[in-house]
């Protein structure tokens, strides 16, 4: 392939305290791909998603996005450039509205010269709302949002930014069949529209059902990478999950 | 905000704004109400510019720094060199603002506690410094002798801003009225809202695209500005500046009291609490108790506290 990869990540790795908690990761992929991230409970994958966007600072490796080396630059500006994410324990601006909350990521997601000049802004707003079920919430502060909804606000939250890739952290953990079934068809849905998705699926809901490859982490190594066939059927991994305590069954709430 | 409110609070403040301007052409007043409320817009503007560094989700201890630094910046240069008024007024102001912003880098990392500490021990750089350095500051006498404020003209009409008092009294109202002003816009602007996001989750902030420390340093900056230049104008106003006077831990401690009183994010809230409490303990608890009147102002702290805990700001608002 001709094409350069979207996200190009090289050697990443990741201290704390002089603790190693990545140890190089090597991870590209490809614009329009859709990505899962496994592994057990403190693998490093949230680690991973916060060094691509810029809320840790590497201790060795670099990130690459669209060709540009995004390594080190601040928060705000890697967002400008394109990433967006969510939380695995969602942080919604607690005395904002749910229709605020998504407004700041419309108002700021790009540099002030970038944003169209007259855009209503209320009406993108619960248009996103409205996309990921929390229709009729518009009104509601964030802190009084139930966890379920806080999570689906991260993730209209993170589209108002308009993002070329998108980092999905544990949205589908903890939801019923039909909550699981209606995140696989956003996410599906979103990729139709050209956005590149990595995700970080612990429990395995929606990996097998929406991703085109598959990424298993363990203690910060990458162990197995490739088709979800593959990788769910490699040996590290299938150890790697039964050595935790709940393995592969569907639903479990976060940590 | 909804329309209902905007119109209650446009009355409101039309209603304040036109007693406060008028009630001392009814002739009814005495001068020494005049007096208190003159110093009163100025520690209101202290607490209106303190409150811009507490809208981005810090509280600082160390505003005496910057209206120290302002004062003795204002009290130096008429000393040394003669300035007018407007140019001791601007120094005081870039003075305090460059400290803010030497503040705002190296403080970059600091949070909560630790924040609030930090610019607690602030003050005290700046105050050895004026305490110790005799041969330019005059050491702990500090000086004397400043300038008063001068006479202008409006509309044809001298007016001496030292010795008349209504005239003190109008020009220190408009101060206030900017630094409201500005208050304003960090809660109802673009910067505003970034304001917010960075103070209820900074994180969540900067991964949507808010540049939390250019957000912070702005507020800063301003803030130390504005508290620099009440420096100045009471350097002008008492035409003395001590050390001990200009940077006093009260300075520090009082626009969080009279801020948190007021109610912290209503654009009025600051300057309210400060006027009401400032008066209300000069005017009536000194007056009257002239032994027990702090007691009596803690009192009083108090039970706003217990029937206001959002300030006396949030009386006026509809009940939401
Ligand atoms: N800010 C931090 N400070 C210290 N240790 C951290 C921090 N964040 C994560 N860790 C540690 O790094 C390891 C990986 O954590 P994390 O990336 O959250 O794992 P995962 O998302 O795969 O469950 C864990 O052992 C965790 O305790
Ligand atoms: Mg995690």
């Amino acid at each position: 392939m001709a094409r350069a990869p979207i996200l190009d990540i090289q050697g990443l790795a990741v201290k704390f305290n002089g603790r190693r908690v990545l140890k190089g990761i090597h991870l590209s992929v490809e614009q329009g791909e859709i990505v899962s991230l496994i592994g057990p409970n403190g693998a490093g994958k949230t680690t991973l998603f916060n060094a691509i966007t810029g809320l840790v600072r590497p201790s060795a490796g670099s990130v690459r996005f669209c060709g540009e080396d995004i390594t080190g630059w601040p928060a705000h500006r890697i967002c400008w450039a394109g990433i967006a994410r969510t939380f695995q324990i969602a942080r919604p601006f607690p005395e904002m509205t749910a229709e605020e909350n998504v407004r700041i990521g419309i108002w700021f997601g790009k540099r002030k010269k970038e944003l169209p000049r007259s855009r209503n802004t209320r009406e993108e707003a619960r248009r996103l709302l409205h996309l990921v079920g929390l229709e009729g919430k518009e009104e509601t502060p964030g802190r009084e949002l139930t966890l379920s909804e806080q999570r689906r606000l991260e993730v209209a939250r993170a589209l108002a930014t308009a993002p070329r890739l998108l980092l999905l952290d544990e949205i589908a953990a903890g939801l019923s069949p039909q909550a699981v079934s209606h995140a696989a068809r956003l996410v599906r849905a979103l990729r139709d529209q050209g956005t590149t998705i990595l995700l970080i699926d612990h429990f395995l809901n929606l990996t097998a059902r929406v991703s085109d490859r598959l990424l298993a982490l363990d203690q910060g190594e990458t162990i197995a990478e490739g088709s979800p066939a593959q990788v769910l059927h490699h040996p590290e991994v299938l150890s790697a999950y039964l050595g935790e305590r709940h393995p592969h069954t569907g639903s479990g709430e976060i940590p | 905000m909804k329309k209902e409110g905007l119109r209650r609070h446009l009355l409101w403040t039309l209603v304040v704004l036109l007693a406060l301007g008028l009630w001392p052409l009814g002739g009814w007043h005495t001068l020494l109400v005049c007096r208190v409320l003159g110093f009163a817009f100025l520690f209101a503007m202290v607490t209106v510019a303190w409150n811009l560094v507490a809208l981005s989700g810090l509280i600082s201890l160390g505003h005496a720094a910057y209206f120290g630094l302002g004062a003795y910046a204002a009290a130096l240069l008429d000393h040394y060199s003669g300035a007018q008024v407007p140019v001791t007024l601007a120094v005081a102001g870039l003075s305090a603002a460059a400290y803010g912003a030497v503040l705002a880098v190296a403080f970059q990392r600091l949070r909560a506690a630790s924040y609030a500490l930090a610019t607690l021990a602030s003050v005290e750089i700046p105050k050895v410094i004026a305490d110790n350095w005799e041969s330019f500051t005059f050491g702990s006498l500090g000086l004397v002798g400043t300038r008063p404020l001068p006479t202008i003209s409006v509309a044809g009409f001298a007016v001496d801003l030292s010795h008349n008092i209504m005239g003190q009294y109008y020009f220190l109202m408009t101060f206030l009225a900017v630094a409201c002003a500005i208050h304003a816009l960090a809660i109802h602007s673009r910067w505003g809202w970034a304001l917010r996001a960075v103070r209820e989750d900074e994180r969540a902030a900067a991964v949507l695209g808010v540049d939390v420390f250019a957000t912070r340093f702005t507020a800063t900056v301003l803030s130390a500005a504005l508290t620099g230049v009440c420096g100045g104008l009471y350097a002008h106003l008492m035409g003395m500046t001590e050390p001990d006077l200009v940077f006093n831990l009260h300075i520090s401690a009082m626009p969080l009291v009279f801020a948190i009183l007021g109610g912290r994010f209503r654009w009025y809230g600051p300057a309210a609490g400060a006027l009401v409490l400032y008066s209300v303990d000069q005017l009536v608890l000194h007056p009257w108790l002239p032994a027990g009147h702090a007691a009596v102002y803690g009192l009083v702290i108090m039970v706003i506290l217990l029937f206001f805990p959002k300030g006396i700001g949030s009386w006026p608002a509809p009940r939401s």
